[in-house]
């Protein structure tokens, strides 16, 4: 049976590529087998995982030596679940390769208009990649929402020019998200201090992975 | 609020525009900074040739020019002299003497 592949993608870097990754992982190791593999050079989901003294609910990978999609998928096959932590980069082998391998793109987005403008390739790029693989699906999910700021409240308007769908799932400005990364674990494993957090995460998942 | 939805979309059409610029000339234009429009004369060196070829004209026609204001210049020199005529020379000044001074005035 072949893994299901989400990619999590954008080329500016802080947008929560890797926040959203892990978690997503740890939301979808509940449901099966599940591998974070890190391609972003940074090795953050790495470290993240490593960190604290509870083991981490996903397995998480880093690529090393030649690979491609094909390979990619044949590699992990194993896993139910497959989510790729891309490095900020759009012009980089693993997002390219990253593009054309998985079966959701997800795309986080921070409510700030530098964030935007620096997202505005995202299109074409899932446009192209589409061409290798025609089943990708792309969703920009927002990430650290804040409720009283107008310019949140204004980006499901913005993000219309993008072309991209966006998810009505979206991920608040919380400080538990970094608390869990500093304890090395997910915020499903924080109890009470991240049930909101983790209800987010399961919302992102039921809408697109697991709909 | 819908001021901050109006001008959050509007920088996105801007930047999209800015990024492609041929999807969207006129928006491009629009939105070009005067950065923009150096480089883009900058770009532009042939149009600017064609004008230093024709820059030798340009003394010709100013020839009659310099001319006249050479002509303007003696004539005004020339209104000088006839001024400085009409004024007493430093040689010409009469030796006032003691005329200016009578020895009536001044007492013994």
């Amino acid at each position: 049976m072949a893994t299901h592949v989400t990619a999590v993608v954008n080329q500016k870097g802080g947008a929560g590529k890797t926040t959203l990754a892990m978690n997503l992982g740890a939301g979808l190791s509940r449901r099966g087998d599940t591998v974070v593999i890190d391609l972003d050079p940074q090795g953050s989901s790495r470290q993240w995982a490593t960190l604290g003294n509870a083991p981490f609910p996903a397995t998480v990978k880093q690529m090393s030596g030649k690979w491609d999609a094909r390979s990619l998928q044949k590699g992990f096959q194993a896993y139910r679940y497959t989510v790729l932590d891309c490095p900020p980069s759009l012009d980089s082998h693993a997002s390219l390769q990253a593009l054309r391998a998985c079966d959701i793109a997800l795309i986080p987005i921070l409510p700030s208009p530098v964030d935007l403008w620096a997202s505005l390739r995202l299109p074409q790029e899932i446009a192209e990649a589409r061409k290798v693989n025609p089943k990708l699906k792309a969703f920009l999910v927002l990430n650290q929402m804040e409720p009283r700021s107008a310019l949140s409240a204004s980006m499901r308007e913005a993000l219309e020019e993008f072309d991209i769908p966006v998810l009505g799932a979206a991920m608040r400005r919380r400080a538990v998200y970094r608390g869990a990364a500093l304890d090395g674990v997910s915020v499903y494993q924080l109890g009470g201090r991240g049930a909101q957090a983790a209800a987010e995460i399961e919302a992102v998942i039921n809408e697109v992975i697991t709909p | 609020m819908t001021n901050t939805k109006d001008k959050l979309s509007a920088s996105v059409r801007q930047a999209k525009a800015a990024q492609n610029p041929d999807a969207d000339a006129p928006a491009a234009v629009a939105a070009a900074k005067p950065a923009d429009k150096v480089a883009a004369t900058a770009a532009k060196p042939r149009t600017a040739a064609p004008r230093k070829e024709a820059a030798p004209k340009k003394p010709a026609t100013r020839k009659p020019a310099d001319a006249a204001q050479k002509k303007k210049a003696s004539e005004s020199t020339g209104t000088r002299k006839a001024s400085a005529a009409q004024k007493p020379q430093p040689d010409e000044i009469p030796e006032s003497g003691s005329a200016l001074f009578p020895k009536r005035v001044w007492p013994d």
